[in-house]
């Protein structure tokens, strides 16, 4: 086995480790009453998003990348930990992630650890802004969750973190979630945005169910475990910064989609060039138009950052968008060949065939193969015959 | 290794790409001096730009990009007489994958999108098809024992 062969393979087992996530409920919402809360994955995609469109826009001089990277992996501790309750220790969940990422390569190893450190005992400006936006999206979650009624969590919890916020513009959007719950604000730009992209957590994917396939991993799970695909996977010479910001909004729309029934079929192997073409520009100007729907009470520089981001991804435009979207056809297939585990009656058959048509980037095609051989027994390059 | 890679471009790919690096320097010189977004008249520029305001690494790193793909690149040339029955770049291919017809072209990776009928030539299928002629029956390997045979029926240039 080479080198990167170890290498893919160590990535696809940690991958799978933090696939827990996805599963796992926060344990802060056991008791409360509420019924099928969010998923560790849920919070940790909703708090990415937030960190770096607040970052963006405090204007405090913060490094975006190393933002996203704290965020993404905060709550990677809970992973090694079964006991749903019980506060642990700083030293236990160092341990943790260490124990985690072991395997990793040196590089990812180590970057792993530091953004991790840099949440657990923040020294740097990052990691202090996304331990105040970790409080600011549980607020957020709670008032979804809880309403705006007087409640004995709900007070609290909010004199609680308002004491705890630091930055002026994290205080400012505290207030700004305060006067649209509680005050007569209608129209609140951020938080309006924040919770259309909260709807990710409960919208199940469209192509699932247009493929009669029971998952029931959210849209915002699949997107938290595309985002640390990628940053796994990211090469050197493409920027990180900007296929982390793809990777979580690249299923945006879907936020709508799961509202209306337009289950178009897009697959090759299916129509003549001419009709793939007519479907792909239709199917692209309703996605653009949820899009921009999701960000309508956005400023005009960030539903502009939005929809760029979108568009290049979607369209294979640039080489980051070109990479993003090869990694979400391969994580679509990891999650397909997880759940063919326990039901065999997922039909691989079709979505292998996409991976011959869509996959040309050798990094993401090396990642399918590993796939194949952890789970189809035996080595499947791709070649001809 | 990278640097020395060839991209496969057709003519209109190459058009497209150096309008935008021509937009790209533009927004660039604008961003450099500070100047009003209102200099930009269109619509589409003054979009990019207010997504550029921010970051311009992005933007620096894309004009990087568009210049190095523009010292590399390679025209799809159009086959001779001769080669038209062979699959090249730029041929649109029909064939039979599995009983079913189905129909793309075959194009460099920059300008591939299968969803719009754009197979990559580093791809799977591109790679197995290229140098084929009509009437061959070709077998790609896809995983779980599972052999996807596509038959090609016609080529165009």
């Amino acid at each position: 086995m080479s080198k990167i062969e170890k290498e893919t393979k160590n990535i696809l087992n940690f991958l799978l480790q933090i696939e827990k996530l996805k599963k796992m409920k926060r344990t802060l919402w056991s008791g409360s009453g509420v019924k099928n809360p969010e998923t560790f994955a849920e919070h940790s995609f909703r708090m990415s998003v937030m960190s770096w469109i607040l970052a963006r826009e405090a204007k405090e001089g913060l490094d975006f990348k190393k933002i996203i990277k704290i965020s993404l992996v905060h709550d990677l501790p809970s992973v090694c930990f079964k006991k749903k309750s019980g506060k642990r220790n700083a030293a236990e969940n160092k341990k943790a992630v260490k124990r985690l990422s072991r395997l990793l390569p040196p590089h990812l190893n180590k970057d792993i650890c530091q953004s991790y450190l840099e949440y657990e005992k923040p020294a740097s400006k990052e990691g202090k802004f996304v331990r105040q936006v970790d409080k600011i999206e549980t607020f957020l979650q709670a008032l979804e969750y809880l309403g705006n009624k007087p409640n004995a969590a709900l007070e609290p919890l909010r004199k609680e973190i308002k004491e705890s916020i630091s930055s002026p513009h994290l205080l400012n959007f505290f207030s700004e979630i305060e006067r649209k719950f509680f005050g007569n604000e209608k129209k609140s730009g951020n938080v309006d945005f924040f919770l259309e992209v909260g709807k990710m957590k409960k919208r199940i994917r469209e192509s699932w169910a247009a493929k009669k396939i029971k998952i029931e991993s959210a849209v915002a799970d699949d997107s938290f475990m595309l985002a640390m695909a990628v940053w796994f996977f990211a090469p050197k010479r493409l920027n990180l910064e900007e296929m982390f910001k793809m990777a979580l909004i690249y299923e945006i729309c879907e936020a709508y989609i799961g509202e209306k029934s337009f289950l178009e079929k897009i697959f090759p192997g299916l129509f003549v060039k001419t009709s793939k073409e007519k479907l792909f520009k239709k199917e692209w100007r309703k996605k653009e138009a949820y899009v921009k729907k999701i960000c309508r009470n956005c400023n005009n520089s960030l539903t502009n950052k939005i929809v760029n981001l979108w568009s290049k991804c979607k369209g294979r435009k640039t080489a980051e968008g070109n990479f993003v979207n090869q990694m979400y056809w391969a994580m679509t297939m990891l999650e397909l060949l997880e759940r063919w585990k326990n039901d065999k009656k997922i039909f691989l058959r079709s979505w292998t065939k996409e991976m011959i048509y869509y996959i040309d980037n050798v990094v993401v095609l090396g990642f399918l193969n590993e796939m194949y051989k952890k789970y189809l027994n035996g080595k499947n390059e791709f070649f001809e015959q | 290794m990278e640097e020395q890679k060839k991209y496969y471009l057709t003519k209109e790919g190459v058009k497209k790409i150096r309008e935008e690096l021509e937009n790209l320097l533009q927004l660039k010189k604008i961003k450099l001096k500070q100047e009003d977004i209102s200099l930009l008249h269109s619509d589409e520029l003054n979009a990019e730009f207010l997504s550029f305001h921010e970051d311009f690494d992005i933007l620096e790193s894309r004009i990087q990009e568009l210049e190095h793909i523009l010292h590399n690149f390679e025209i799809i040339k159009k086959s001779s007489k001769k080669e038209k029955n062979i699959v090249d770049l730029g041929a649109q291919v029909l064939v039979e994958v599995d009983g079913e017809d189905d129909e793309f072209m075959i194009v460099g990776t920059l300008e591939a999108n299968p969803s719009e009928g754009r197979i990559s030539n580093e791809s799977p299928v591109g790679k197995a098809l290229m140098g084929r002629k009509v009437g061959e029956t070709i077998l790609i390997n896809c995983p779980a024992q599972i052999e996807t045979t596509f038959k090609i029926k016609k080529i165009r240039y």
